[in-house]
């Protein structure tokens, strides 16, 4: 039984290929025929950042010396993940005619379309190098913790995402909840305001919240600091849920995705 | 040695006459006495009954049968497509189809890239990929054009190279489901010689088709579906008698 699940594991060594092609090809399409390509996501990223920035460090008063960088990675990291969770519903739809026409494996799909973010979201990084510099933030050794932190949310795109997938492949409306959800995860997670403005009986609210440990994960590095071992303990126990609750959908719906398509 | 053998197999279709919203299906869980408009009922078909078919290496089997028989069912469960409802399947040697040529193809890459992209998506490896580039070049006399991006080529010449990738490793076995042809004349003929070309090379072939000449051209076997099961596997000028018959009798 648990043959399925693994087979697509070792998918993602037999065939990186193909997934390595697809995820790389979507980026090179989205941004055909235009000079600049991909550097448009920077731009747009940047425009948003930089107006943000100076607004709102006024409307919450906050020193924009430490509310840029703040503000900054928060929204870079929370375009990262936000994207992933909305784009995995349709991960498999996507990829429709290479599911319907050759023995293929989920994994294929899910690493296109964490490999698609991931250089989204290195065009998007660069946005925070002339912060770092501006305001002198330098780089000491836990900025090199952002190698493990992009590792463990890409392993939880892959499990979570894999969940999300077939869910939204047997639902088609699901896609849409899953929207309006992200829409309310914004809002509560500590993106934009400073969790210090938050009295501190209702700081529950991002204890609890899996969004902000998955903030935290690439965020932290950004800002120079280490990470909080409740983060390291709860990111690890959503990687574990995530992953076994993927084992079980794939082990007992795989082969009826073809049929929901 | 390739061979496939498939032991009472059988498969059945979901298809979702019912709801495919979430929503809904919430509700009438919590509700069912209120939402009984809401009818989930996704059935299931019987496309394949109990099949039992025994491939071995040398055989090229012609798969005949009215529409709606489960012939692109039973290629696609050989294809490893679908999995089985019941029975066993094995399969022996490493299997490549023609059902969509075209998966992997960027119209905004060029030729070459194209070729690349195409052989990936097929499995194959990059070296695999570089070996075949002066084949295709022969194969599709594209000329420069393959230094174009795709979306500058014409309907025929697109078919051209996406059929010369898929056609030009001969793997162990070779499904094809229908030979469908676009282009003039005369590339019909050199892409008939090229699938025969590598029919020849390979060990097995499942083919379905309508046309006789075909079945007759390729193939040194032959397998009746009808409604699902197989009620004839054996020699192609039998085979063919036995389907007109049954043609004749069923009108």
């Amino acid at each position: 039984m648990n043959s399925i699940f693994s087979e697509e594991l070792k998918s993602l060594r037999t065939h990186w290929q193909m997934w390595y092609l697809l995820g790389s090809q979507d980026i090179k399409l989205r941004y055909r025929r235009s000079t600049i390509g991909p550097f448009w996501l920077t731009i747009s990223t940047a425009v948003t950042i930089y107006t943000m920035g100076f607004l709102y460090s006024y409307l919450f008063r906050v020193d924009i010396h430490t509310y840029f960088p703040y503000l900054a990675s928060g929204i870079i990291c929370w375009t990262f993940i936000s994207t992933l969770v909305q784009e995995s519903s349709s991960a498999l739809i996507e990829s429709v005619t290479y599911i319907k026409n050759q023995a293929s494996y989920v994994s294929i799909f899910l690493m296109r379309l964490i490999l698609r973010n991931c250089i989204v979201l290195f065009h998007n990084l660069l946005v925070f190098i002339p912060i770092a510099i501006y305001l002198k933030l330098g780089i000491n050794w836990q900025t090199f913790l952002i190698i493990p932190g992009l590792f463990i949310l890409c392993v939880n795109a892959f499990a979570w995402g894999g969940v999300i997938a077939i869910l939204g492949t047997r639902y088609r409306d699901f896609d849409q909840i899953i929207k309006s959800l992200m829409q309310v995860v914004f809002f509560t997670t500590p993106i934009m305001w400073l969790p210090t403005l938050l009295p501190k009986e209702y700081h529950w609210v991002i204890d609890i919240n899996p969004f902000a440990q998955y903030l935290a994960l690439i965020r932290n590095p950004l800002l120079g600091q280490g990470f909080a071992l409740s983060t390291i303990i709860s990111v690890s126990i959503l990687s574990c849920i995530g992953l076994s609750f993927l084992a079980l959908c794939i082990n007992k719906y795989k082969h009826r995705i073809v049929f929901w398509l | 040695m390739s061979s496939i053998e498939l032991k009472d197999v059988s498969l059945d279709y979901l298809i979702k006459t019912g709801t495919a919203s979430l929503k809904q299906t919430l509700l009438s869980l919590f509700n069912p006495s209120k939402n009984k408009h809401i009818k989930i009922n996704n059935s299931k078909f019987r496309a394949l009954n109990d099949i039992n078919l025994n491939i071995k290496k040398g055989d090229r089997v012609g798969l005949l049968g009215q529409n709606g028989a489960g012939k692109s069912t039973l290629l696609r469960v050989i294809a490893k497509i679908y999995a089985p409802t019941s029975g066993s399947l094995h399969i022996n040697g490493e299997i490549s189809n023609l059902f969509d040529v075209n998966l992997g193809l960027n119209v905004e890459a060029t030729g070459y890239e194209n070729i690349l992209n195409l052989a990936i998506m097929r499995g194959w490896s990059k070296q695999d990929a570089f070996s075949i580039v002066e084949d295709i070049e022969s194969f599709t006399e594209l000329g420069d054009f393959l230094k174009k991006p795709v979306c500058t080529y014409s309907t025929g010449m697109q078919m051209k190279l996406v059929f010369a990738v898929a056609t030009a490793r001969p793997p162990e076995i070779v499904l094809i489901d229908e030979i469908i042809g676009a282009g003039d004349a005369r590339f019909m003929k050199k892409a008939t010689q090229r699938i025969e070309d590598m029919v020849n090379k390979s060990q097995i072939l499942v083919l379905t088709s309508h046309s006789n000449e075909i079945i007759q051209r390729f193939c040194n076997k032959v397998a009746i579906l009808q409604k699902g099961k197989v009620i004839f596997f054996g020699d192609v000028a039998e085979g063919i008698d036995t389907y007109q018959a049954s043609l004749n009798y069923s009108v």
